[in-house]
């Protein structure tokens, strides 16, 4: 149950994607994000599925897992189409009671937004799959820098993504243990109705907030004994590096995209 | 009677993926009523999985557990009120500690029992008292409270269920040697005036030496024996090789009787030890 | 010449703002200490006797409320000897997992080479070597949160080794391990110790403090009793009423003595009694 969840779930390896740089991979995510939207004909969306099929076969993650992380968007899936199918109502109808109109513009436009999220799904795990979570906030800290000159925190908030992804398996682990002790005292926490069940988590959650302050107190102390004073005069003891790969992926990822462009303005 | 009895109970964690574990394997122990037993093993032998299986919190892969001549997991609707005859106090129990008052805290076990209100009063300070917690202390935040006192609390919300079982894992871990003497007197006052079954688990064999008069050992899953303190101590070779940190007396006695003097091999407390070494003294001395 | 450490008559209170009026509880009552650059002191005290708070003088997480704390001659109240003396006087805490903050053993090693501004391949260089030193190298690219207590303690140290500190504070770095990690935190602190890291360990754990060069006592806010083990530890009455302990074989020898057999109260090593007894006995 609770140990199921996964966030930023990581999957080492070895492949071309897992050895390129973070940055270009967020920026590919987002130059891949931007294909797939511009994307306006039949052809268009087909080119980016042959780039969300031909990078997920190079990154070598197991088709079970990626299956595993489009579960739980299957309702947001059908809901989209669904709410395309009802309300676009121009076009020739195939299907026509009361109120209700089902129109062939409808099908195409539900048909083409499920491919879109679920490519989506795909290619953006994808990232998450191939990068360890701290290149990733690495790479978002060094993104971002530029956003330092205007007071954004960038070091700060990358700061805060990594503690957060280091406390995330101690607190499950806590919560576990909560459970199991207040399960111990005859709480009871399977049945009832929802408000009931609801109330039975306040023995849960409470000694997880005081256990989270106490996480949180003792760490910045920890931190401050080993030097910590923000991230002015910082280094890094990894160094992120733009290898031959990266060009290589760049310019791959380009040319998807302008493929889609030129489709768009041929077709 | 037993009051605790195992039958093969053996419990794998994570089946059929790559981390599967066999936690504890074909455990078949009887533990009789009004006991007070030791329960030792390295981290990770088993026996915190092991005792959660006592009060249902665990359901055995296979075999079968009794509480007072009960099978769990017979009838799921029974398991709460069999939950109820065996209390569980988990390591470091303070940081369960939820209600905006120590009593309430206290009456969150017997509450949800269902037991009636006067009633769950007279529990609570029973408990209470039974800890050492003053009166006054009863109205404070839990939050407020120094560690020991935290943790005193916590052990009393526990008692306050009345179990004819009372299972505590590491009861004085992280405290300081007074508060651990303090904590382990009152849970021996405890098993003393309640003449209850009290299971005492701790890495600490001096701890559990001076407490307990059986003990169970676990090694790599398996029941390693179940026996009097004394004849556990006998085996203290044993004990060693396993990787069990036998109390610093029992190994000067053990290397003694190594170098060929004749010694029992039973010591596992000083006053034991002086006993012992008194009496060959005024042996010797007699000659 | 002047002490590695050097306390003196420090007063420390703490400050509960959320009373009205602010309620104020002195713990450190004048507290005058030196400590050598090499030493291995074990502090010993119940809880809430002040020496977490001692500990946390030295390294300027505490700042004296008057007297005054020097550290290789560099006072705690300047705000400029922050940084360089906490280089000097790395920390250690009871809870492993309230001290690693990466979810990879290395870069959490590396993490106060990163703040203190080191250039990226020494820090590589330091990272490997200290978790070499501590026995971890292997584990370097594991998640901290999969460790044993005893691993993660070691990937602790290993963590403040790597600013290649002059000292190590340990506050009671094995309450929360079984027998076996206190052992493994145990022979790497003794094996720093060796290397000419001056240790400064807190413990709860008499037979860990018998293996220190020298115990200091602390009982109110004050140091009661500052000498080698054995003198400490010859004192069982005294010890108990503090609401402390000795070893075992101490207090076994202790009872003998006062049987009337002469031996020597000044016992706290097993291999000293195990020596002993057999002359007696045999």
């Amino acid at each position: 149950m609770i140990k199921d969840i996964t966030i930023g779930q990581y999957f080492p390896g070895n492949s071309v994607i897992h050895r390129m740089d973070a940055r270009i991979k967020i920026i590919m995510t987002a130059v891949f994000i931007v294909m797939l939207f511009a994307a306006n004909s039949v052809w268009g969306l087909l080119v980016g599925i042959a780039f969300t099929i031909l990078t997920f076969i190079i990154s070598k993650i197991p088709g079970k897992l990626m299956l595993k992380s489009l579960k739980p968007i299957v309702p947001i899936i059908i809901f989209t189409a669904i709410l395309n199918l009802l309300f676009i109502r121009t076009g020739k109808a195939y299907f026509e009671w009361k109120f209700l109109k089902i129109t062939d513009e409808g099908v195409d436009t539900a048909v083409f937004m499920m491919i879109r999220i679920i490519c989506l799904i795909v290619g953006t795990s994808l990232l998450t799959y191939t990068t360890s979570p701290i290149d990733l906030t690495d790479a978002i800290e060094r993104l971002l820098s530029p956003l330092k000159k205007i007071k954004v925190p960038v070091h700060e908030l990358a700061m805060m993504m990594t503690i957060a992804l280091r406390f995330i398996p101690t607190l499950i682990e806590e919560t576990d243990k909560i459970m199991s002790a207040q399960k111990a005292r005859g709480a009871d926490m399977e049945t009832g109705s929802l408000i009931q069940k609801a109330k039975a988590l306040i023995p849960v959650l409470i000694p997880l907030f005081v256990a989270s302050f106490r996480h949180a107190e003792e760490l910045a102390l920890a931190m401050e004994c080993r030097c910590y004073h923000g991230g002015e005069g910082r280094t890094r003891m990894k160094q992120l590096h733009m290898s031959i790969v990266d060009l290589y992926g760049s310019i791959f990822c380009v040319l998807f995209l302008a493929g889609v462009i030129v489709i768009n303005i041929v077709v | 009677m037993a009051v605790i009895k195992t039958e093969n109970l053996t419990y794998v964690y994570g089946e059929g993926t790559p981390f599967r574990k066999t936690a504890v394997d074909n455990v078949n122990i009887e533990i009789n009523d009004g006991e007070m037993v030791g329960i030792i093993g390295h981290t990770g032998s088993g026996k915190s999985t092991l005792i959660q299986h006592f009060n249902g919190l665990l359901k055995p892969t296979s075999g079968s557990v009794y509480i007072d001549g009960e099978r769990l997991w017979d009838d799921k609707s029974r398991l709460r009120p069999i939950r109820f005859k065996v209390g569980l106090v988990f390591q470091y129990p303070e940081y369960q500690l939820f209600e905006e008052t120590c009593y309430k805290d206290i009456a969150f076990g017997p509450k949800n029992m269902g037991i009636k209100e006067d009633q769950i009063d007279k529990y609570v300070k029973e408990a209470a008292r039974m800890v050492g917690l003053s009166p006054e202390i009863l109205d404070k935040s839990p939050f407020e409270l120094s560690g020991g006192q935290k943790r005193r609390v916590a052990i009393a919300g526990v008692m306050a269920m009345n179990p004819k079982v009372l299972i505590l894992d590491e009861p004085a871990s992280g405290l300081d040697p007074k508060g651990r003497e303090q904590i382990l007197g009152l849970i021996r006052e405890y098993h003393e005036q309640m003449k209850n079954t009290v299971l005492l688990v701790s890495h600490s064999m001096e701890d559990i030496a001076k407490n307990v008069s059986k003990i169970l050992v676990m090694n790599e899953s398996k029941l390693f024996c179940y026996d009097d303190t004394v004849k556990v101590f006998h085996r203290s070779e044993e004990l060693v090789s396993m990787g069990l940190a036998v109390p610093q007396i029992t190994r000067v006695i053990n290397r003694l009787k190594a170098m060929g003097i004749d010694i029992k091999d039973d010591v596992y407390t000083v006053g034991y030890a002086k006993k012992v070494i008194l009496e060959m003294l005024e042996q010797k001395k007699n000659k | 010449m002047s002490s590695f450490i050097e306390i003196k008559d420090l007063h420390f209170s703490y400050v509960n703002d959320l009373e009205d009026p602010p309620v104020k509880t002195e713990v450190l009552k004048g507290i005058n200490l030196n400590i050598e650059k090499g030493e291995f002191v074990a502090v010993l005290g119940h809880n809430g006797s002040g020496k977490s708070t001692l500990a946390k003088c030295i390294n300027a997480i505490n700042l004296p409320e008057s007297g005054a704390v020097y550290v290789n001659g560099m006072d705690t109240l300047d705000e400029n000897n922050l940084l360089p003396i906490r280089e000097k006087v790395g920390m250690v805490f009871q809870n492993p997992d309230n001290q690693i903050v990466a979810t990879i053993v290395e870069e959490d090693v590396a993490f106060a080479l990163e703040n203190m501004g080191v250039e990226p391949n020494e820090i590589r260089r330091r990272v490997d070597e200290a978790l070499k030193t501590v026995g971890m190298y292997e584990y370097r690219l594991h998640a901290p949160h999969k460790l044993s207590g005893g691993q993660k303690q070691r990937v602790a140290i290993a963590g403040i080794i790597a600013m290649k500190p002059d000292c190590i504070l340990l506050d009671e770095p094995t309450a929360m391990l079984d027998p076996h990690g206190r052992d493994e935190v145990m022979k790497t602190v003794k094996m720093l110790n060796e290397q000419g890291v001056t240790i400064v360990l807190i413990t709860h754990y008499m037979e860990e403090a018998a293996q220190a060069q020298r115990v200091v006592v602390i009982d109110g806010g004050e140091v009661i009793m500052d000498n080698v083990p054995k003198k400490i530890f010859s004192n069982v009455e005294t010890m108990k009423n503090l609401g402390l302990d000795v070893p075992q074989v101490t207090e076994l020898c202790w009872e003998l003595k006062k049987a009337g057999y002469d031996i020597s109260t000044e016992i706290i090593h097993e291999d000293e009694c195990v020596k002993k007894l057999y002359e007696m006995l045999k």
